[in-house]
């Protein structure tokens, strides 16, 4: 089976929610940025991967090759949760392994709305505050108090996510807020679900990514190779059987399942990472996902970010796109966008947030319900 | 005229004719894996009928919670979101009722509520009394 590279990526600036324009308009932005950073047009592209989850039954992918290109492609439209955007780049990394495609598209795109998310389904009566929390803030801040419970984590180190996370956003010109915020800003901000507080909640935004895939022998024979990112691992799981998770997702079995099978499709280990970008929907995520992903022991991570390990410049930096809590969150769209942030800094292009040295990064989403994506990526040249 | 007799707000809450209501898991019979609510095969081991009625205790440990300040429009804040792992095996996520102070919950059960806007009553269950849940 030939080995699969990203030649070409992109993503919008993610911006306020409801503010994009339509859908596929929006995707059709990242396609083509993403067709154009490796000098493709759409008449290249053999097959389409399309990640989107608020219209997923609206053929959001056709309704973009209608703003790009009508070449008569195969259209895939894909939706998982918030690993949607992962599962359309993992569809398109499977087809080229399975020897179907040499050049193939993958977008995830997302317009949304401001609020929480959450706490619906169901019929007869709402269940939200009557049988506890279903909206995801108290969902995910259940599961920090889960790791609170066996580890001790504070409110404090929970928040020092947000702070360092806000801070790396302020070197990213597409992340959607820009700005630094204090440890007293976020914990004295709006308390959403203790312990998360409003800072500590990912930002629903607009926004798209795209990556145009291609095998190897396509890669050589474009002589794409220079800038081309070689995906060393392309993982998915769903949750395995767990006690609680009828009444608690569990976001950490299937995370540890996929990143086992990551690391040994790659064939490294957690310690030849060089970047991580992993799903940091509330600050209390990142925490346990520094032990699900393997960068820490079980009990370490308050310690991986009280010293300093997590961020840009220690020893294993994971979000310095300013992650979901400040880059923003566009559900489809941000499977993809990780991978476009792993890429550019493999690519030595991060500009003031690069990386130094990065060969190996690290994408990870999860998908409540649950779908895990993990993808490793290598500089190829 | 006569009053609708109030539904169940899941449906693993049983409201009997006489006596209290309660809630009613199924287990599996190869693995004693417990489910809330209806289905034919055992996710754990796979066992296929197998799966059989089972009474839910009335106590438990709280597990771990959230204290929600904002919810959608409506529903009342704050309150505490907690997940109790019951004596005799399953856990649930409730509203309890109380401050985290208590280290048990000592009881859940059956309260009306939430009315809809037809009028319809649903019988619901609170966790009652509390943790102090984050000490071991």
């Amino acid at each position: 089976m030939s080995d699969v590279y990203v030649v070409g990526v992109d993503m919008t600036k993610f911006q306020k929610a409801g503010t994009g324009p339509n859908v596929d308009v929006l995707g059709s932005i990242a396609a083509l940025g993403a067709l154009d950073d490796c000098g493709l047009k759409i008449q290249d592209m053999q097959a389409f991967y399309c990640g989107n989850l608020g219209q997923a039954s609206g053929m959001v992918g056709q309704r973009i090759l209608q703003q790009i290109g009508q070449t008569g492609i195969p259209v895939v439209n894909v939706a998982n949760a918030c690993a949607t955007g992962a599962t359309a780049f993992r569809e398109a990394w499977t087809a080229i392994k399975a020897g179907l495609y040499d050049t193939v598209l993958a977008v995830g795109v997302e317009k949304m709305s401001s609020g929480l998310l959450g706490g619906g389904g169901g019929t007869g009566i709402s269940r939200e505050g009557l049988m506890g929390s279903g909206t995801m803030p108290a969902v995910f801040a259940e599961a920090g108090m889960e790791h609170s419970r066996k580890y001790g984590t504070t409110f404090e180190q929970f928040a020092k996510v947000s702070v360092k996370n806000h801070h790396h956003s302020t070197m990213n010109p597409k992340a959607m807020l820009q700005k630094e915020f204090s440890l007293p800003d976020v914990m004295n901000a709006e308390m959403i679900a203790y312990p998360n507080t409003k800072f500590m909640c990912s930002i629903n935004v607009d926004g798209s990514a795209a990556a145009v895939l291609c095998s190897e022998k396509k890669v050589r024979e474009l002589g794409l190779m220079k800038r081309a990112v070689k995906i060393r691992a392309s993982i998915m799981t769903s949750d395995p059987w767990q006690e609680r998770d009828l009444v608690m997702p569990d976001v950490n079995s299937c995370t540890r399942l996929a990143v086992k099978q990551a690391y040994e499709m790659a064939g490294i280990g957690a310690k030849d990472i060089n970047l991580i970008e992993l799903h940091d929907c509330f600050a209390t995520a990142e925490i346990l996902h520094y032990e699900n992903l393997g960068i820490c022991k079980d009990g370490e991570a308050g310690m991986m970010i009280d010293t300093g390990a997590v961020a840009l410049g220690g020893r294993i930096p994971v979000n310095v796109s300013g992650g979901l809590l400040s880059k923003g969150h566009p559900l489809g769209a941000t499977g993809i966008a990780n991978i476009y942030e792993v890429c550019t800094h493999l690519r030595g292009e991060a500009g003031k947030r690069q990386v130094q040295g990065a060969r190996f990064g690290m994408t990870h989403v999860i998908g409540l319900g649950s779908a895990c994506g993990i993808h490793i990526l290598e500089k190829a040249a | 005229m006569t009053t609708a007799k109030p539904l169940p707000a899941v449906d693993f809450l049983k409201i009997p004719e006489t006596g209290d209501p309660y809630l009613e898991a199924l287990k599996c019979k190869n693995c004693n894996s417990i489910y809330l609510g209806a289905r034919a095969v055992c996710s754990k081991c796979g066992a296929r009928d197998q799966l059989a009625a089972y009474r839910l205790g009335t106590k438990g440990k709280l597990y771990a919670y959230s204290i929600v300040h904002r919810s959608f429009p409506g529903v009342e804040v704050p309150y505490i979101s907690a997940i109790v792992d019951l004596e005799g095996g399953g856990t649930l996520k409730g509203n309890r009722s109380e401050e985290p102070e208590v280290r048990h919950a000592r009881r859940h059960h059956h309260q009306g509520c939430r009315t809809q806007r037809s009028g319809r009553q649903f019988v619901s269950r609170v966790f009652l009394s509390t943790p102090r849940c984050l000490r071991r």
